[in-house]
């Protein structure tokens, strides 16, 4: 215990006598944090498209307002024929565009003939779209505001014929929907994504500072001075390993806070679950720096193995993308990715106020895992150093 | 006399070479024993295990008494490694340093006081207490590097290189230090490279491609040399090419800082004054007392000799 403290001592001494990395410990997190919450979000807005309007009437007019009233999209100017339109998509001025037919105000107008007997036979009328499907994600999220919109407007059409006639087409649906949503109302992406950052944060700090702490002192040497002397190479893992639990604690919280205040999200776990919840999560986390410290010489390895690391680990852990549309063999791989169930925690305790009863499951696979990796971390430790 | 430290065949192979191929040596209690070799002849192999940081591959270690293997960590608290890099923590400060590792050897905190005062006054670095390790100068921070190992009263330091990079007058300071605790009855197991250094020793061995080449004192070994030396001057510095023959009757050539020094095989013993003739450039050639670099070239040569008729 003596030489764990004494370990530990002289590992806050270094933190202090390194001002400059001290307030990029703090501050460098703090500022990701404030630009990413904005920067990160799913939300596809102010996409740029283009319209070929062959018709040219009243009908389609209306139409377009009421694509370019909303503020998901960005009209770029019409097109004169499709040749231009894809030109356009080929220089990335466009995402997406609208195709209207020459007859489209008069198949409109024959569609729409409701007798008290019923719709007139035959097809609606053709309206093209044509999207720039590199990014299939956000791509497809544009096409279906788009669709949505032109089915609104059609909706509406409809509506206002019947209603002319006496009827009501709420009347005539099948169903109406009735959308309630849970835990972020707004459906505000920064509500979901800050919690995650939290996440990465916390997960880069502590694994990458033990990692490189332990190897700084392979690199000088000095950790071979340490190895002659008397103490259990135990104590030297948990001694240096000991202040960045400090660390990622603090800047756990301080996360937290700027969640709280300056993005104005709730807030509605306990906060001494969350401890225990970070302290389990940590196990791997600095676990895998001091893995990543035996197997290494310099720091430039350990930076490369720990990054490539983090990579799986952040990418398969539901930060950006929802883990049940990964492949089945990848959902698999996820079990064992300490950061997905952190993710999970810190986000249900952020939003739904979940406490121990909801997340043990999470818990105790964290726990697992943090058990193995820093548990085979100290032990290679130990072997590597006699 | 009784023995600090007793090695057998030792063995090991590292990084995918053999780096020390068999090496049996004897180190007397309270001697300053220096181990000289090039770099690569596995000095700091053997410093490594022997300082308990790594196994050997076979062989027979004994340090005070103790078999290395079985009883590492009751050796730990007996012997000291001065690393050849400096090994200390530079953000801290000497009396930290210091401090830390009186720490890590659990003194109590009277002895420590003690110990501490006793030491700085020792290796002079009273007036820098307060100065951050890494602030010190090259020759300080050995001398700080000392300190730490010395802590504990260790009876037995290994020493890997501690004056390479240090300017001659820390260099000539290290070394008064270290013969003064040679003093003290505490066993000192230096290796260099500065052949000058060797002489401060008082028993050697010389290390090669992890072989030992020879031991002994240096005045011993020095009686064992088997050539009669010639140093060959000239007006200009005289070329020299390895790769020529040498001439007729002289078994190694080999500059030394401006002259040409020539071995002769001892069996001809004739008077050597026209051997400068020679040598194109030279005009004169006297006889002179070899010392351990030449003692080192005649060892290393006829290894290679050996090693080319074994070849063939």
């Amino acid at each position: 215990m003596k030489l764990f403290r004494l370990i530990a001592w002289k590992e806050f001494q270094h933190l202090r006598s390194d001002k400059a990395a001290l307030r990029l410990l703090f501050i460098m997190p703090m500022v990701q944090l404030m630009v990413l919450g904005y920067a990160l979000t799913t939300e596809v807005k102010n996409t740029p498209y283009a319209v070929i309007d062959r018709c040219n009437c009243p009908a389609s007019a209306s139409l377009l307002a009421s694509v370019s009233s909303s503020p998901l999209f960005q009209f770029q100017g019409f097109a004169h024929s499709e040749s231009e339109l894809r030109t356009w998509m080929d220089q990335g001025r466009i995402r997406i565009a609208l195709l209207i037919p020459p007859d489209f105000s008069d198949k409109l107008e024959s569609r729409l003939q409701i007798t008290p007997a019923g719709l007139p036979k035959g097809d609606g009328v053709p309206v093209g779209i044509w999207v720039d499907g590199q990014d299939a994600s956000s791509s497809g999220t544009a096409r279906g505001y788009l669709s949505a919109i032109l089915d609104q407007w059609s909706q509406q059409r409809l509506a206002n014929r019947l209603h002319a006639q006496g009827r009501e087409l709420r009347d005539l649906l099948p169903f109406h929907i009735d959308t309630r949503i849970a835990f972020n109302p707004l459906l505000e992406s920064s509500w979901y994504m800050v919690p995650g950052i939290a996440v990465i944060l916390i997960t880069m700090v502590t694994s990458l500072l033990t990692g490189f702490s332990i190897v700084r002192e392979k690199e000088a040497g000095t950790l071979e001075q340490l190895l002659v002397t008397p103490i259990k190479p135990i104590h030297i893992v948990l001694g240096k390993a000991f202040p960045f639990f400090i660390i990622g604690i603090v800047e756990l919280f301080l996360a937290l806070g700027i969640a709280k205040f300056w993005f104005g999200i709730p807030f509605l776990g306990n906060y001494l679950v969350l401890l225990l919840f970070c302290a389990i999560y940590m196990l791997s986390s600095l676990g895998i720096g001091i893995l990543t410290s035996t197997v290494v010489r310099t720091m430039q390895q350990a930076l490369f193995l720990i990054w490539f690391f983090l990579i799986f680990f952040l990418l398969l852990s539901g930060f950006f993308l929802p883990v049940e549309n990964m492949p089945g063999w990848v959902q698999g791989l996820t079990h064992i990715n300490p950061v997905r169930y952190f993710m999970q925690v810190l986000r249900s305790m952020f939003l739904k106020g979940s406490g121990i009863q909801d997340l043990w499951r999470e818990a105790l696979s964290m726990l697992a895992i943090g058990v193995i990796v820093f548990g085979s971390a100290v032990s290679l430790f130990h072997r590597k150093s006699g | 006399m009784s023995l600090a430290l007793r090695i057998r065949d030792l063995i090991k192979d590292h990084a995918g070479e053999k780096a020390l191929k068999g090496i049996s040596f004897e180190v007397p209690e309270g001697a300053l024993f220096g181990i000289i070799g090039a770099d690569g002849a596995g000095k700091s192999t053997l410093m490594t295990i022997l300082a308990t940081l790594m196994d050997a591959d076979s062989g027979e270690v004994e340090e005070l008494g103790l078999d290395l293997k079985k009883d590492f960590k009751i050796l730990r608290h007996r012997i000291a490694f001065m690393p050849q890099r400096f090994s200390l923590y530079p953000d801290l400060t000497v009396v930290e340093n210091l401090h830390f590792f009186a720490d890590l050897y659990d003194l109590d905190p009277a002895e420590k006081q003690k110990r501490l005062s006793d030491l700085l006054k020792f290796s002079a670095l009273e007036p820098f207490q307060k100065r951050r390790a890494g602030l010190l100068s090259g020759g300080m921070k050995q001398k700080l590097a000392l300190c730490c190992c010395l802590l504990h009263r260790p009876s037995l330091i290994y020493l890997d290189e501690p004056t390479v990079g240090v300017d001659p007058v820390a260099r000539r300071d290290f070394w008064i230090l270290l013969k003064s605790l040679k003093s003290e009855g505490i066993t000192l197991v230096v290796s260099t490279p500065y052949m000058d250094e060797a002489k401060l020793c008082d028993t050697l061995l010389l290390l090669d491609h992890g072989k030992v080449l020879d031991s002994g004192s240096p005045r011993e070994m020095l009686s064992r040399y088997p050539y009669s030396l010639y140093r060959i001057r000239g007006p200009k510095p005289l070329a020299y090419s390895a790769r020529k023959e040498p001439p007729q009757g002289v078994s190694l050539v080999y500059p030394a800082g401006g002259e040409l020094r020539a071995a002769v095989d001892g069996g001809m013993n004739a008077s050597q004054d026209d051997l400068w003739k020679d040598f194109p450039g030279a005009n004169a050639s006297e006889s002179m007392t070899p010392d351990i670099e030449d003692l080192f070239f005649a060892l290393l040569s006829r290894e290679q000799a050996s090693l080319e008729k074994t070849v063939k």
